[in-house]
């Protein structure tokens, strides 16, 4: 079959899924969807590199894989999850928004140009707004406002920055802009610098970041997990694509440290365990906006981390949801004791934390042993110091939370059922899966 | 200065006066009558500028901003609003200290971004000489204003199209983008809009939440 039908075929998806809402079978379309994907991203792997109107290297590839699972993982814990939360929104319109939003992620990720690609990161933000609102409390569209009124504002910059590149090259296709060979200009500075304020306000790059907690917060669970473990990463790639035609290596590291010791601060002192996870998303994007700008084994390592903490953070956001349904709390200090009854969902969440603050022998680790290397490599100590203390900070923090949570006095908790308490654990297991394999790889 | 370039200056001129218009303006269907006004005011700009560089383009696009953006971006917010529009308002305080707040945001803006920033690095512009982007980045400015100065959720949705009118005049004065990628955008911002009123439905005002802190 033809390449370019494949990938038609791979946006496509999502959307022919839509055709259950007429049957009232969205769920199983959804799933259907999903697994079609992810047989169409390994079969595409063959052909790869694939560059005419859609671009695909190893490194989208990757995230293409990590949005089909994380999407199939999120299809298949809503429905029950959703149920039992008694929403009022319809299932079938939460199916709908869903699908819309995974087919706008993976349009952003193939298409070969620029412009295209800022404006599948904004539709991004209109499929998503809507599920962040699902459980409609006055919370929640708060929530959801702030997403929409922050991310677009942040996005205007972004667009500014495409109409910049225009300006420039006279042309918005990624492959033709990336082999002119002397792209360096003040202009493209100013480019790309405001591509990473614009682009940086939707991966959650400090100071644009302030909307992120709030929605991790506030959606339901699977749609956390999508924003957390594939949204933020795919608009991180848009950014590094732009940040290729002329590396501002210096700026890009300011950023993502200031990004990495804001979040871990943060940390620190959060009551709620789904915003602390928030905020370990935040330092996760941070590490990986790192590692692209050391470029080396910092770009591996970044792909390594991003890779890892979607499976992990899809885990402690699944569990976390489990938890909210079971106490009905979101505060950490009136969670405890969550072993005694929920032991599937209490080990995910504990797994899932060891592995999303880069416990070895997770994916996340491995991902910033290989930022750590590429660093003392470029002779980056200071900055070397500084990023391993935060991370200790945040290590510290979230694990102690998590601690107290899961072996804290006993207290009577209803474990879930079925499907719900074993998707959190089996995306928990990938990641320490993924780990394993890395490190036998770089062995 | 000839009578097509002191017209394009002086439509450039009334969008600034437009955006420090709807900035003092606490009654919400005026505002968004005036984001209509600022709309075509762009669609004749672009259509002043298929004149001067004899390009059909320009034409299309300003088709565009006054149907798509200037007509049916309002009628999709003005239907947001409740019974009896013309009193529906935000009771807003401190106006002089708005609009000395507003000015200031305009000439720091203009200082920074043109003088020391654009002013020698964008030199081929489309139209005229390299000042003329001073009036989109104002709009721009103004737009991002309207959205910290407010509370109501229509007027915020009012600034985010204030801020793509904005981007929409920097690409016609610098170089407008490809048809398709420019469609896309406005297509983008009414699906934008549209999804923004149901959730402006759920809620009018917007206050600080204990729950969303820190």
């Amino acid at each position: 079959m033809d390449m370019n039908i494949i990938l038609y075929l791979l946006i496509g998806l999502p959307i022919l899924a839509e055709v259950g809402y007429l049957f009232n079978v969205m769920r199983i379309t959804t799933i259907l969807s999903a697994i079609l994907i992810l047989i169409l991203t390994v079969l595409i792997h063959s052909a790869l590199p694939i560059a005419g109107l859609f671009y695909i290297t190893n490194f989208n590839w990757i995230l293409i894989l990590m949005v089909g699972s994380i999407y199939l993982l999120s299809a298949l814990f809503s429905y029950d999850y959703l149920k039992e939360r008694s929403i009022r929104m319809d299932l079938n319109y939460y199916y709908v928004f869903m699908n819309l939003f995974v087919a706008t992620m993976l349009f952003s990720l193939i298409i070969n140009n620029y412009g295209l690609m800022w404006a599948g990161i904004e539709a991004t933000t209109i499929t998503s707004a809507l599920l962040v609102m699902t459980e409609q409390t006055s919370i929640s569209v708060e929530a959801a406002w702030r997403y929409i009124i922050i991310v677009s504002v942040g996005l205007v910059f972004a667009f500014m920055s495409i109409i910049l590149i225009y300006y420039n090259f006279h042309t918005l296709t990624v492959t033709q802009i990336l082999s002119i060979p002397n792209r360096s200009s003040e202009i493209v500075t100013i480019t790309v610098a405001i591509a990473l304020v614009g682009f940086g306000t939707k991966i959650g790059i400090f100071p644009m970041h302030t909307w992120l907690p709030d929605v991790h917060s506030e959606a339901p669970a699977p749609v956390s997990a999508l924003f957390s473990g594939v949204l933020l990463p795919v608009a991180l790639y848009v950014l590094y694509l732009i940040y290729q035609i002329k590396p501002l290596d210096s700026l890009f590291i300011l950023f993502s440290l200031a990004t990495i010791i804001v979040a871990s601060i943060f940390m620190t002192y959060q009551k709620n365990y789904k915003r602390m996870f928030a905020y370990s998303s935040m330092e996760n994007m941070g590490i990986a906006l790192l590692g692209l700008s050391i470029g080396g084994y910092g770009i591996i390592g970044a792909l390594a981390v991003l890779f890892a903490h979607s499976f992990a953070k899809a885990g402690a956001f699944y569990s976390s949801g489990n938890i909210l349904h079971s106490t009905g709390e979101r505060n950490i200090s009136k969670v405890n004791g969550l072993i005694h009854d929920m032991k599937t969902t209490s080990s995910a969440l504990l797994l899932s934390s060891l592995a999303v603050t880069g416990a070895p022998p997770f994916g996340v680790f491995v991902g910033e042993f290989l930022i750590f290397i590429q660093m003392l490599r470029l002779h980056l100590y200071l900055e070397f110091a500084i990023v391993l203390f935060f991370l200790m900070v945040a290590f510290i923090s979230i694990n102690y939370n998590v601690n107290n949570m899961v072996f804290g006095k006993w207290r009577a908790n209803k474990e879930a059922k079925g499907i719900l308490k074993i998707i959190p654990l089996v995306s928990a297991l990938i990641s320490l899966l993924i780990g394993i394999v890395l490190i036998v790889v770089i062995a | 200065m000839n009578l097509i370039t002191e017209l394009i200056y002086m439509l450039s001129a009334a969008t600034l006066l437009t955006a420090f218009y709807i900035l003092l303006q606490p009654f919400i269907q005026s505002m968004i009558r005036t984001i209509i006004t600022q709309s075509v005011v762009i669609g004749l700009i672009s259509f002043a500028m298929a004149y001067y560089l004899r390009n059909i383009d320009f034409i299309l696009l300003g088709l565009l901003v006054i149907f798509l953006r200037g007509f049916l971006v309002s009628y999709l917010l003005e239907r947001q609003i409740p019974k009896r529009k013309e009193l529906f308002r935000e009771y807003t305080k401190g106006t002089p200290s708005t609009l000395l707040t507003a000015l200031i945001v305009a000439v720091v803006g203009i200082f920074i971004v043109y003088f020391y920033v654009f002013s020698n690095l964008i030199t081929d512009v489309a139209f005229g000489t390299n000042n003329i982007i001073v009036f989109p980045f104002v709009v721009i400015f103004l737009g991002i204003f309207q959205i910290l100065a407010r509370r109501n959720t229509l007027a915020h949705v009012i600034g985010y199209v204030e801020q793509e009118n904005g981007i929409v005049l920097m690409s016609i004065f610098l170089i407008p983008v490809p048809f398709i990628v420019e469609l896309t955008v406005f297509l983008d911002v009414i699906a934008l809009v549209l999804i923004a009123s149901i959730v402006a439905r759920e809620t009018s005002e917007h206050k600080n939440l204990e729950e969303l802190r820190g």
